[in-house]
């Protein structure tokens, strides 16, 4: 059953939905500013049968997820090397901790002369977006692993990699949760923005093209298109959330 | 096994001072030793050293100075082999079914064992728990008491000769407990196990033991041995015997004093 609360927000979303049709339809917001709902989906359904969106679609997935990956990994180590290394952590836990009011975005003419005009340039800005968020939540999440475990694993004579990836990975598992679902965001984030400006194919290339050519309705297609999508991994991600949560008795 | 399963002689152990405060001699010395196949309890008033005692014992802790012997072996720095622990919190691992955790320690440990034999082990020690119905549960699903269960058989499946467990029934209400109790018994009968049993209740350690070791308070020495004269085949029926309400009251006897000693400092770090 949904909720009464679920409802009225569905409702709330419907009716700005609704709104703005109305507002377009009647002409009272021109088309050269805002395209309507439905001719955002219609248009949106015609580029993804006519093919149109497949490689940007590809090429923006193919850096989010790389980029993704890339901030797992690292973010998974970093905060394993940071929890390990305490003088490490000390020097640099206050630069994470102001991480994120830095716009790391400037550094991108850096990325291009490092790795020239490609795909790189934007998987890294993906990755200086998501990493961070991971390597902060590891670490919390390591902190709080219940001594009790680990005394558990050393009667059990575990070597310290077993004690790592059967102990204290799973145990940090829910703080590691928070942190991919941040990471996750942040990741698409810096790889559309990225696409933006330096790159000739994503979803976000396309939509500052349309942009530049006033091709309008393929514009809002292809937001439209980038919010479905993000939507739909964001809800993954929540039910999976809430399933390791239960399991461990949390909510 | 000849002799003794476990020495410990002149053991101590001081906690280093942290921010300048004085350093805390929490244990010791003690020397004491216990029996193969014996059900050892130590008693004694809270802070008093029981926890680390445990420790020491079972290597997880390394001592300030002394010595412990478990089978043939100086127990230093590694939990020596054969021994199991059950400790006071709650260690089922949270991420894993109740088979999973029952299965973990066989599963990750250096000797491999057959599939087949670890499937065996797990089934009769879930049966023995009776949470045959709950194997694919996690232990947020279970009560205190299931958990505390789990704990047990993680351990008992390892099949360890020498079981320590420290306040492992802490958590329960007393009818759970004697239950527990009674559980512990027939598990320490059917595998001859040496029982070392962290207890704070006077009543649990005199119900359960073959032998009583009370301590004082802060640092922890041996105050005094009680040796009960149950049979091998008790249950916790005997609680309504008068020899155990004397046995009880004797221990309290001796504890009384050391108990408020110990509410004495806890009062002075408050």
């Amino acid at each position: 059953m949904i909720s009464r609360v679920a409802l009225m927000r569905i409702a709330v979303v419907g009716v700005s939905i609704l709104t703005l049709e109305v507002l377009c339809r009647t002409g009272i917001i021109t088309p050269q500013v805002v395209v309507a709902p439905s001719i955002m989906l219609i248009t949106l359904i015609n580029m993804i049968f006519s093919g149109e969106v497949t490689t940007n679609f590809e090429s923006t997935f193919y850096s989010a997820l790389t980029a993704i990956l890339i901030s797992v990994v690292l973010g998974i180590s970093g905060g394993l090397l940071l929890w390990r290394v305490n003088r490490l952590r000390r020097v640099l836990e206050p630069v994470l901790a102001a991480y994120y009011s830095v716009p790391v975005f400037v550094f991108y003419p850096i990325l291009i002369a490092l790795f020239g005009m490609n795909n790189m340039p934007i998987i890294m800005i993906g990755v200086l977006f998501g990493v961070v968020s991971m390597i902060v939540n590891s670490l919390n999440g390591f902190d709080r692993i219940p001594l009790v475990y680990l005394k558990a694993a050393q009667t059990y004579k575990l070597s310290a990699w077993q004690i790592t990836y059967l102990i204290r990975i799973p145990a940090a598992l829910p703080q590691m949760m928070t942190g991919f679902k941040l990471t996750v965001a942040y990741s698409f984030i810096g790889v559309i923005a990225a696409e933006f400006i330096l790159s000739t194919s994503g979803l976000g290339y396309a939509i500052a093209y349309a942009y530049n050519n006033f091709e309008t309705r393929t514009m809002y297609a292809l937001m439209l298109l980038i919010m479905i999508v993000v939507s739909i991994i964001n809800i993954c991600l929540m039910s999976i959330e809430k399933k390791l949560l239960t399991r461990r008795g949390v909510i | 096994m000849k002799g003794v399963h476990v020495a410990v002689s002149d053991l101590t152990r001081t906690f280093e001072s942290v921010h300048g405060q004085n350093p805390v001699h929490a244990l010791g010395p003690v020397s004491f030793h216990i029996n193969p196949g014996e059900f050892l309890s130590v008693v004694g008033p809270s802070g008093c050293g029981k926890s680390t005692l445990m420790e020491c014992i079972a290597g997880l802790t390394t001592p300030t100075s002394g010595r412990i012997v478990v089978g043939d072996v100086t127990v230093s720095g590694e939990v020596p082999s054969g021994v199991g622990v059950v400790f006071q919190e709650n260690a089922a691992f949270p991420w894993l079914t109740v088979d999973e955790n029952i299965s973990f320690g066989l599963k990750h440990s250096n000797v491999t064992l057959p599939a087949n034999e670890i499937r065996n082990r797990v089934d009769e020690a879930i049966e023995l728990i009776g949470l045959q119905a709950f194997k694919s549960h996690y232990p947020s699903q279970l009560s205190g008491g299931m958990r505390q269960r789990v704990a047990i058989a993680r351990t008992l499946v390892t099949k360890p000769d020498f079981i320590l467990m420290d306040e492992p029934f802490g958590a329960l209400d007393p009818q759970t407990r004697l239950l527990m109790g009674d559980e512990l018994l027939k598990i320490w009968r059917a595998s001859g196990a040496t029982v070392f049993l962290i207890t704070h209740s006077l009543e649990e350690a005199v119900l359960l033991s073959d032998r009583v070791l009370a301590m004082t308070a802060r640092p922890g020495k041996i105050k005094t041995e009680i040796k009960t004269p149950w049979s091998k085949d008790r249950t916790t029926d005997i609680s309504s015997s008068p020899q155990f309400g004397q046995l009880v009251s004797e221990l309290w006897g001796v504890m009384r004093e050391e108990s408020k000693l110990a509410m004495a400092q806890s009062e002075r770090i408050a």
